[in-house]
């Protein structure tokens, strides 16, 4: 993955304002060549405001645009060299499926027969092959997405924007469908933004999350990279589950036997449910003492909630795949809480 | 009343339908049906001494009615509801896209301005017209002090006067209509265009206008009925060369006192309409 120079798109300073209400507050971000970026956020913090910066809709307060390092700023939506896949697919009514397609070809006037073959092709692509003649409203909201897809594809845009694509599909088809469009995109090579709220989707298909909080970009990184090393108590909470502890918390807790002095997060299957002291904690792992509150079975795992005992005392949440935490227990039960010291992730504060 | 009304209102049974149709249908048997049959009825009679009706069946007014003297008004009138509900789109398309697209803050009382001329008196408004229009009006003493005519225009009492006449009152016929549609676009299309490379000639062409042709139909049919029919615009603005059908079949009733024959025209008149009307949602393509 090329960084720096080589980025397919820049965005340097971005900020955006509606009224007097700001929505971007300088975001620097380089998105590389056939990378897969996922902008990931609650709703309201952004994203979608700067994916229709890139795309044209919008134009930037301040901070500059730069795709293959040539300013787009003053560019109308319509010269850039940029695709959007809108979120209600917006498939022109009047035309069918083909016209739809074939739209952003006869915009370019290329030759008649290379429309039809392109057209072909990227049904094709989509495994919408037959669907020609047919009218946008006859379709399923599966094959309107995959149609909306192909009408964005079949131009080769440089980049390609997804603004929530799959939010109007139902769970087993919006699965099936992230799966799917991953693999696309690694297939044709095609440099995809795409737009969540859904961090488990984000997860899914993503080569690098860009995790957005009120307007601005609090991490970017690999999944791996944001699960394992959330650098803020917004991205270890969003990002899957965590038990994020104050500063004061995590001292008093823990009792000065962390390094670090900020506020700290803990995974929730990083923290081991012992009901026996057997023994002292391994090396490496620090032991608190706790009470259980509540264990809920979610039939893979067990959800253990506890109140952990020193300090001003902190409620927990432990996730066990342990058989053991099947046994239904009387809350109030006395446990211990063995965490490693490397699961305690420091947080900025 | 209460368990009445329930059972008006709640009611799934077909009398309780029926019963919810009924004032309605009541309505328009007693002002309309009626009164178009009768009308239909007297084209078919015959006309007796001094403007009376004599009750014996004939087909006369109707082979009168289409006599080349009175065709020529006929097509005159289609000519002149043509070109006004023409001039109508040309004024208000724009007008329309504007208000939608562009009026923000202001589209209330762009509206109102639309509207207002609307509600007030027609005969004021045409006087007002004749004012403007005159020899000495307005419009000629602003043109000669400028110095861009020598002579005062004849505008007044031309076909001119009568088409800007008929514009000016039903041109909110087809704002309206144009507007809605308009409105009713979802922006995303054009985003969509937009995004797929067309600029912004193009996107009105190939996806704006075609989705809100429906609202052009619309306001083109409501716009050219009105003119179809209308006889004061003519009176007060035009001359013996822009006599239309409603003034002839106004002249039938009030002036000739030969009723027959003026309900003969109405039907013809009527019939036309209603024919281009049928014709008109037989060809058009169900959306």
């Amino acid at each position: 993955m090329s960084r720096g120079g080589g980025a397919l798109l820049r965005l340097e300073g971005v900020t955006k304002s509606f009224g007097t209400t700001p929505v971007l507050r300088g975001i620097d971000l380089a998105i590389a060549r056939a990378e897969f970026l996922t902008l990931l956020g609650p709703s309201g913090c952004g994203k979608t405001t700067t994916l229709r910066l890139i795309a044209g809709f919008e134009t930037p307060d301040a901070g500059r645009l730069l795709l293959e390092g040539r300013d787009l700023a003053g560019l109308p939506p319509y010269k850039r060299d940029v695709h959007t896949v809108f979120q209600h697919y917006a498939l022109f009514p009047h035309y069918d499926i083909f016209e739809n397609v074939a739209f952003g070809l006869r915009v370019r006037r290329l030759p008649q027969d290379e429309v039809a073959a392109r057209v072909r092709e990227a049904l094709a692509l989509v495994k919408l092959s037959g669907f020609e003649r047919r009218l946008p409203a006859s379709l399923s909201g599966g094959q309107m997405q995959r149609i909306a897809l192909a009408r964005a594809l079949v131009c080769r845009p440089a980049l390609l924007l997804l603004d929530e694509p799959l939010g109007a599909l139902d769970l087993k088809l919006r699965k099936e469908m992230q799966l799917e469009l991953k693999s696309l995109q690694r297939k044709i090579g095609v440099t995809f933004v795409y737009v969540t709220h859904d961090q488990e989707e984000a997860m899914t298909m993503s080569d690098r999350i860009a995790v957005f909080n009120h307007g601005r970009l609090e991490q970017l990184g690999s999944p791996a990279e944001i699960y394992e090393r959330p650098r803020t108590a917004f991205v270890a909470d969003f990002i899957g589950a965590a038990n994020v502890l104050t500063a004061q918390e995590a001292s008093g807790l823990f009792c000065g036997r962390l390094k670090g002095e900020g506020p700290v997060a803990i995974r929730p299957e990083r923290i081991a449910v012992r009901y026996h002291q057997n023994g002292g904690p391994a090396e490496g792992t620090l032991r608190l003492n706790a009470r259980l509150l509540d264990n809920v079975f979610l039939g893979n795992s067990n959800q253990i909630f506890v109140e952990a005992l020193g300090g001003a005392g902190k409620r927990l949440m432990a996730l066990s795949m342990d058989g053991e935490h099947r046994q239904p227990r009387a809350p109030g039960s006395p446990l211990w809480l063995d965490i490693a010291a490397k699961d305690i992730l420091a947080l900025d504060a | 009343m209460d368990a009445w009304l329930s059972w008006l209102i709640c009611g799934r049974s077909r009398k309780s339908s029926y019963a919810l149709l009924a004032p309605a249908v009541l309505w328009l048997a007693l002002f309309l049906i009626i009164p178009v049959a009768c009308l239909l009825e007297l084209g078919f009679l015959r006309l007796g001494p001094y403007g009376t009706v004599v009750f014996s069946l004939t087909l006369s007014n109707f082979s009168r009615a289409i006599e080349p003297r009175y065709l020529e008004i006929l097509l005159r009138t289609l000519g002149y509801a043509g070109i006004t509900t023409l001039l109508c789109l040309a004024l208000g398309f724009p007008a329309a896209y504007y208000l939608s697209f562009r009026a923000g803050r202001r589209r209330e009382l762009c509206l109102a301005a639309l509207m207002i001329p609307f509600w007030t008196s027609c005969l004021v408004a045409l006087y007002s017209w004749m004012i403007i229009l005159g020899r000495e009006g307005l419009l000629n003493s602003l043109l000669l002090r400028s110095g861009l005519i020598a002579h005062p225009l004849r505008l007044l009492n031309t076909p001119f006067s009568v088409v800007l006449g008929l514009a000016y009152f039903y041109i909110p016929f087809m704002v309206l209509p144009l507007y809605g549609s308009l409105e009713k676009l979802p922006r995303q299309y054009l985003e969509a265009s937009y995004d797929l490379g067309a600029g912004r000639a193009r996107t009105f062409f190939k996806v704006t206008l075609p989705l809100c042709l429906p609202g052009v139909v619309a306001g083109c049919i409501l716009t050219f009925i009105p003119c179809m029919g209308d006889f004061l615009t003519a009176e007060f603005l035009g001359g013996p060369r822009t006599y239309l059908v409603g003034n002839l079949i106004q002249n039938q009733f009030l002036m000739a006192q030969d009723w027959p024959f003026g309900a003969a025209l109405t039907s013809v008149l009527l019939i036309l309409l209603v024919a281009g009307l049928y014709f008109y949602q037989r060809v058009e393509p169900q959306r």
